[in-house]
């Protein structure tokens, strides 16, 4: 929800929002036209990753989920190799845009809902673009990127515990506007990964059931092609040669502070 | 102090294990290595210095930790905070933290209270979660101390939290098997804001004691 003491209402956040939103839809539009040797996925991803930001602001779910599905699937683009059954994924992605560029164009402003009669063509193509990225094959996606410091990095923070979570968010740094999505287990580990397709990935190692290195194994057969970090206090030596062992690159202990993080992404970021 | 665990200095019925001068020695500063690195994750925790005192380390049965519970002090039955995690790997049982519940309520106030994120929260179950991570921070990093002294791999669970005594605590660990023994490491942290005065306890089968006095045991060997 917006905050309470915020000096405009509703209705004007989400005209502001609304006429940010169908300039960010026509901007990625402009991109997919482009064609999928050209279309620059990064961009695409940039304007859902805001969009996603929005909706959570404006308190939209619908809007927030489906755009958050919509700029993983631009990610996951990004990393495909160039084969022949790009050109289907590419249109399935323009697609999604469309439908909703058209929802906004249909709506009034301060009404953004999505129709009856287009809900479940969202739901379809959403579904399908969920389904892509679960069933592709790791082969297919191109060797590990390094994420880069010109552009905000997408995190993802997977620990059981609430607090460690919310000391992530009130020490990770602001600048570079990464932006930081979080789990509490597993399951919604998978999920949210392949949606948002993380640069980087922090695996608390002590969690119920799983710990960080075994789900790190889980993400990476899924095809996530992402730097893991592993969140953890116990800092013991045979822990810390467990994670070299698993690929990891690096070690975040807690308790996190600011430095810390920064340290952390400054070695991901610069190799 | 409310409810602050006091425990009898140490008499002659409190030496199962037997241990010699040159181990209690060697236990004492793995209990003071141990106390050192919790003290820094605090700080960095909190955020300023933590000063304590050099902690005092006891080896002895649980059933006779409880029984030289001190007695005169009826803080025996207060409640405590308690975070506990089972050990798995090279050495078995139970880690706990046990704090006095006004000290606990203390530390959360201190780190968090007051920035609660969210109004309307279940503020009692807030300061539970945080405190499992609070311990749980703590109780690892003391761990990964003694497992890289005594260079034994240890596991630990997730982290649980309870509210507890003193005197519940120590029945529980001797209902478990009277040969389980007890390994108390006290100490007194203190900050600007708040002083601490908790207790990390180990809950031991007798032979990973008996694993943890012998890997004592070669540390001396190997320094002479």
């Amino acid at each position: 929800m917006p905050p309470e003491d915020t000096l405009l209402s509703r209705e004007a956040l989400l005209d502001v929002f609304c006429k940010e939103t169908r300039e960010r839809l026509a901007r990625a539009l402009d991109c997919l036209e482009q064609g999928p040797e050209a279309c620059n996925y990064d961009a695409v991803h940039q304007e859902f990753d805001s969009l996603h930001g929005g909706a959570r602001a404006v308190d939209l779910p619908w809007l927030e989920h489906y755009s958050r599905v919509v700029a993983g699937y631009a990610r996951f683009l990004r990393h495909l190799k160039r084969g022949g059954s790009h050109g289907e994924t590419h249109a399935l992605l323009t697609q999604a845009v469309a439908a909703l560029a058209t929802q906004c164009n249909k709506y009034p402003l301060a009404d953004l809902l999505p129709g009856p009669e287009s809900e479940i063509p969202m739901r379809e193509l959403l579904n399908t673009m969920q389904n892509l990225m679960q069933r592709a094959d790791p082969a297919e996606l191109s060797p590990c990127a390094q994420p880069t410091a010109e552009r905000p990095l997408v995190l993802l923070v997977v620990d059981d515990s609430a607090t460690s979570r919310l000391l992530f968010r009130i020490h990770m740094p602001t600048e570079g506007g990464h932006v930081v999505h979080e789990a509490e287990d597993a399951d919604s580990a998978l999920r949210i990964a392949l949606e948002v397709r993380p640069d980087m990935v922090f695996l608390d190692y002590n969690m119920p059931d799983r710990d960080g290195v075994s789900i790190a194994r889980d993400l990476r057969a899924a095809g996530l092609d992402a730097c893991f970090i592993l969140l953890t206090a116990n800092v013991q030596q045979a822990v810390l040669d467990e994670a070299r062992a698993a690929d990891f690159a690096g070690v975040l202990e807690k308790p996190v502070s600011r430095s810390k993080i920064a340290a952390v992404l400054r070695t991901a970021t610069q190799g | 102090m409310l409810g602050t665990l006091r425990f009898a200095q140490p008499t002659n019925s409190m030496k199962p294990m037997d241990l010699s001068d040159a181990q209690r020695d060697l236990l004492t500063e793995l209990g003071n290595i141990s106390i050192s690195r919790a003290a820094r994750q605090l700080s960095a925790l909190l955020n300023e210095p933590i000063r304590f005192a050099a902690p005092r380390v006891d080896l002895c049965t649980a059933d006779e930790a409880a029984q030289h519970l001190d007695t005169n002090d009826d803080k025996k039955s207060a409640a405590m905070a308690c975070i506990y995690q089972r050990m798995s790997g090279e050495l078995t049982g139970r880690i706990a933290l046990l704090l006095p519940s006004h000290d606990s309520h203390l530390l959360f106030q201190n780190l968090l209270g007051r920035s609660a994120p969210l109004q309307g929260l279940d503020m009692h179950a807030f300061e539970h979660e945080a405190l499992t991570e609070i311990g749980n921070i703590l109780i690892s990093s003391c761990i990964s101390a003694m497992a890289d002294m005594l260079q034994l791999r240890i596991d630990v669970s997730v982290p649980r939290f309870t509210e507890t005594t003193a005197q519940d605590l120590f029945n529980d660990a001797v209902a478990e098997g009277p040969e389980q023994q007890a390994l108390l490491i006290h100490a007194r942290l203190s900050a600007s804001r708040l002083e601490l005065e908790g207790t990390i306890l180990l809950i031991l089968s007798a032979a990973a004691a008996e694993k943890v006095v012998f890997a004592v045991q070669a540390m001396i060997l190997a320094a002479d």
